[in-house]
């Protein structure tokens, strides 16, 4: 299991928000939580560089995330 | 289901501190000798010069007074029992206790139950208020270890309500309140409020949490969040 975790602006969006959306941008099954100023990933198998850096991108634009 | 319990961790902190009493014989001689090794000879001879000194006239007038009788001294001896029952147990407990953790101390008023109940093996008060408690809460860690996603965040509370969510929801979920205030929780966006006390926990099982709001009335305190999905 991997697990990616973000320092993030606090925007009130829910784990249940970035669930869906990180399904969708790379189609793999997460468990996410979200506390104050922090979000955590933990994917079913290991990302590539590529799902990773396009990760980071969304988690930047969506709430400033930056990649612990 | 839920179940409240100590916070196992304080409690051992706490209960750690008693060693502090704890004195072995050599010491205590060493003690009694002191740095210029008297001995028991000396101690009788130093007892003996204090009781030539005690006299009658050294006494209070009240204690030699002739009209005074063994029963007015009896008479306030009674009194000052009375006087000291009249202090609640409670508080004899808090002077003992003092000695162990700072603060406001629950760990006196815990008592082994006859097990007749299983869910309440353990009867104590937290905060003034009186639950029947499981001994140790639920190691999640140890048991799901290796097997489903399990998480462990430490989150500040403080009086502006703050929240954290999991999705998918949490399956079994530990709560640990590890300051000294109570905090208030909401769970899956309701309104009721439930409180956890100062090093107090709270387990969730068959009950899906998909997030928890939390707070203090006044000053701050930290929640360890536990769970697996």
């Amino acid at each position: 299991m991997r697990v990616v975790t973000y320092y993030v602006r606090d925007t009130g969006k829910t784990a249940d928000h970035y669930r869906k959306k990180v399904k969708r941008l790379l189609g793999i099954e997460c468990y996410v939580e979200q506390h104050p100023g922090l979000v955590r990933y933990r994917f079913l198998r290991d990302l590539d560089e590529k799902e990773l850096e396009k990760l980071d991108n969304y988690m930047k634009e969506c709430c400033d995330g930056e990649r612990a | 289901m839920i179940w409240d319990s100590l916070d196992i961790a304080y409690l051992k902190q706490q209960l750690d501190k008693l060693s502090n009493i704890n004195i072995s014989l050599s010491d205590l001689r060493d003690s009694i000798l002191g740095s210029d090794s008297r001995t028991l000879t000396d101690i009788y001879n130093k007892l003996g010069s204090i009781s030539g000194s005690i006299e009658v006239s050294n006494f209070p007038s009240w204690f030699t007074n002739s009209t005074k009788t063994t029963d007015d001294i009896l008479s306030d001896l009674d009194a000052l029992k009375k006087a000291l029952a009249s202090v609640g147990d409670d508080k004899l407990l808090v002077s003992l206790a003092d000695a162990i953790p700072a603060g406001d101390n629950v760990i006196g008023r815990v008592k082994i139950t006859d097990g007749s109940n299983v869910l309440s093996l353990a009867q104590g008060e937290l905060a003034g208020t009186s639950y029947y408690m499981i001994p140790s809460a639920p190691d999640l860690t140890a048991m799901f270890a290796g097997g489903t996603a399990y998480t462990e965040q430490e989150v500040s509370v403080s009086t502006t309500e703050s929240s954290s969510s999991f999705s998918p929801p949490l399956k079994m979920t530990l709560l640990c309140n590890e300051g000294d205030v109570d905090v208030t929780i909401k769970l899956n966006g309701g309104s009721t409020t439930k409180k956890i006390p100062a090093h107090g926990c709270k387990a969730i099982a068959m009950w899906k949490i998909s997030s928890i709001a939390y707070s203090v009335s006044s000053g701050s305190s930290t929640l360890r969040i536990e769970g697996y999905w």
